[in-house]
């Protein structure tokens, strides 16, 4: 007959199972920005159900709210609003700050003119921003509530990320095929570099030894040694796949790229960049936006077209689910409720 | 098909040629021109507006009129003296003048393509594609300028929309059943919906909604000929950039000429289409530095003549291009 456990072995043992009682889970809200409706359409990751939408403008089709990024803990997810009047700062050209337990817009800050797209530095302290027509990359902090600094990017510049070591800002130059190295600590240009052409979007890998660059009318994704900022390596993916946002799964091994006009999701190995597959059964109409949930189970793509997001079982990579979103989505992201 | 006709199909890689704005640059290049110049007229019929008529004679007419000499001096003549009236009526707003002769110069310019292109590439579906993506391009900027308070912008998109649909009815029968035809059709009607009328709408919508439709447009094309359109590397551009400038000097060694300006304009014009952001970028002094010689310099000693003046002005840009050619790699 096997021993009983002695009462404090036996509370030991159970520890664990009492502490996830007593801690709530986590819940992962997706984000959906709507370029032609002003507004963010919230969806439930655990049910992939719609739990509410924020009108972040009064203006829809008029005012577009773009690219979006989560603050580290996943509480607040800040979006690029503006206009177009790409010549003039007007008070529509802003970032905003949603807190994802409320779904409230609680701040708003001026980063700029005609902000695109926008990142948050790992310590949640900086927002970076890409000034599209001013062609300009701004750096604001987030606790003096002031402008860092505004550097110059190449033409039209989009993408923007943060390395997870917190030392690099690159953003994307469009129409200059460019990438802008800024130096996030000391706050100056460090270089630009070409990439493929019509660069898009920007991620770094966990490590932050790696920067990976999608190019529309290339068809390639750009390698990048963060050492150096120099390209290492180009994936193609077909002239025709015209690809817009960059997504990496939690672990870093696997990069989803979403390919805009041809309604494609493609899946890159980033151990050998390979193609490994291509999601396009089932997929929406171009998909702009891509992310991954944080456990990494799931991706979620936003659909620009076809007023959707589509969700992709990870294991599988096959469409799962498309859920209505609000008119013409652009980017997801995922926040946390803790 | 034979078999070694299927064979050899099978074993081509898809889109295996260059890009066409780089292989075929000249044709293109005097077909888009002319094009242009036509748009510039028709837009004029509409609004007459002098800086419209500048454009049409100084911008776009040099990048075709020197080779146009070359090969039918009569027409060339006939299409300088119908331009030059046209921008005196421009200037003089008169409207009904210009409505009358826009026939009449339509059919000019269109006999100085088939005069510039051959025949069989006049026909070719990829040759076609090509200008057509351009045409589309040109509609978006014009939405895009137009929406930026840019007068006169618009009538040129739509204008530019217009000839697209047209050539795009000329060449649609040829790419039925090829599974990125309709997406042409699609971006047509996207850009369609953004340019509905020759009259501007009272609001724009974004502008970035008339460049996606282009670029779909563009690259739909490009499936649907199997053909690169789009150039997608920077030294061919450069390659490209430095010929003209080399055939502007050769040309200009024989004394100033309309040819010699050609070339020099056709330099600066894919210079300021695919080189001028990135250098500009990643050299801005350089990138300016260029941009002056092939704008200023080297027309003005090509106007100027001059062994001395011609050859300083050609080794400069050559230079200057060479030092380009080392950061754009």
């Amino acid at each position: 007959m096997p021993k009983a456990l002695p009462p404090l072995a036996l509370l030991l043992a159970l520890l664990p199972a009492l502490f996830s009682l007593a801690q709530p889970q986590a819940k992962y809200r997706a984000y959906v920005s709507n370029e032609y409706g002003a507004s963010i359409t919230v969806i439930d990751v655990a049910t992939d159900q719609v739990i509410g939408t924020i009108q972040v403008a009064g203006r829809p089709g008029e005012v577009r709210p773009r690219g979006m990024a989560v603050s580290p803990d996943g509480r607040t997810v800040y979006v690029a609003l503006s206009d177009f009047q790409p010549r003039l700062e007007t008070p529509d050209d802003k970032i905003v700050a949603i807190d994802v337990a409320s779904n409230k817009v609680v701040a708003e800050y001026r980063i700029g003119t005609n902000p695109e797209r926008v990142a948050v530095s790992p310590d949640g302290g900086q927002l970076w921003a890409s000034n599209e027509n001013a062609a300009k990359g701004t750096g604001f902090d987030l606790k003096t509530k002031q402008v860092l600094g505004s550097f110059p990017t190449g033409v039209e510049p989009e993408g923007v990320a943060v390395s997870p070591d917190g030392r690099f800002v690159y953003v994307t130059g469009e129409t200059s095929h460019t990438v802008t190295v800024i130096d996030a600590k000391g706050l100056k240009l460090v270089k630009h570099f070409l990439v493929g052409n019509r660069p898009r979007h920007v991620v770094f890998s966990p490590d932050s030894s790696r920067a990976y660059v999608s190019a529309e009318i290339g068809g390639t994704v750009s390698v990048v040694d963060t050492k150096t900022h120099q390209v290492v390596q180009t994936v193609a993916l077909g002239l025709d796949s015209r690809l817009v946002e960059l997504a990496l799964s939690p672990d870093g091994k696997r990069l989803f790229a979403a390919g805009g006009g041809t309604s494609t999701i493609y899946v890159i190995d980033t151990a050998t960049n390979k193609l490994i597959k291509t999601v396009k059964e089932r997929m929406g109409r171009r998909p702009w936006g891509v992310t991954v949930s944080p456990d990494g189970k799931k991706i979620y793509t936003a659909d620009g077209l076809s007023d959707s997001v589509t969700v992709i079982d990870a294991a599988s990579l096959s469409v799962v689910k498309k859920v209505a979103a609000g008119r013409g989505p652009h980017s997801v992201v995922i926040g946390v409720v803790q | 098909m034979r078999p070694l006709a299927l064979l050899a199909l099978l074993l081509a890689p898809a889109y295996a040629a260059g890009p066409l704005l780089v292989e075929r640059a000249e044709p293109l290049r005097f077909a888009l021109a002319s094009e242009q110049v036509g748009l510039h007229l028709a837009a004029l019929a509409l609004e007459p507006a002098g800086e419209l008529a500048e454009a049409a004679e100084l911008e776009h007419w040099p990048l075709f009129a020197g080779s146009l000499e070359r090969r039918d001096a009569g027409l060339y003549r006939r299409l300088e003296q119908a331009l030059r009236r046209a921008g005196q009526w421009a200037r003089q707003r008169d409207a009904a003048r210009l409505r009358a002769s826009l026939g009449a110069n339509l059919v000019l310019l269109e006999q100085a393509r088939q005069a510039l292109i051959p025949r069989e590439l006049r026909a070719d579906a990829a040759f076609q594609a090509a200008l057509l993506a351009q045409l589309v391009e040109a509609a978006a900027e014009g939405y895009e300028e137009a929406a930026e308070g840019e007068e006169g912008a618009y009538r040129l998109g739509w204008g530019a929309l217009q000839r697209a649909r047209v050539l795009w009815g000329r060449l649609e029968p040829s790419l039925r059943g090829r599974e990125a035809t309709p997406r042409v059709a699609q971006g047509l009607e996207a850009l369609a919906a953004l340019l509905p009328s020759p009259a501007p709408p009272a609001r724009f919508r974004d502008p970035e909604d008339a460049e996606r439709a282009s670029l779909d447009v563009a690259f739909a094309l490009e499936a649907a000929v199997r053909t690169p359109l789009l150039p997608r590397e920077l030294p061919p551009l450069v390659a490209l950039v430095r010929r003209q400038t080399e055939q502007a000097c050769q040309a200009a060694r024989s004394g100033p000429g309309r040819l010699a300006l050609e070339h020099a304009a056709a330099a600066r014009f894919y210079y300021r289409a695919h080189l001028a952001d990135p250098l500009g970028a990643l050299e801005p002094a350089l990138g300016d530095r260029l941009g002056a010689l092939l704008q200023d310099s080297l027309p003005a000693a090509i106007r100027a003549g001059g062994t001395a003046r011609v050859g300083a002005a050609c080794e400069q840009t050559l230079g200057a291009l060479e030092a380009a050619g080392g950061v754009l790699r």
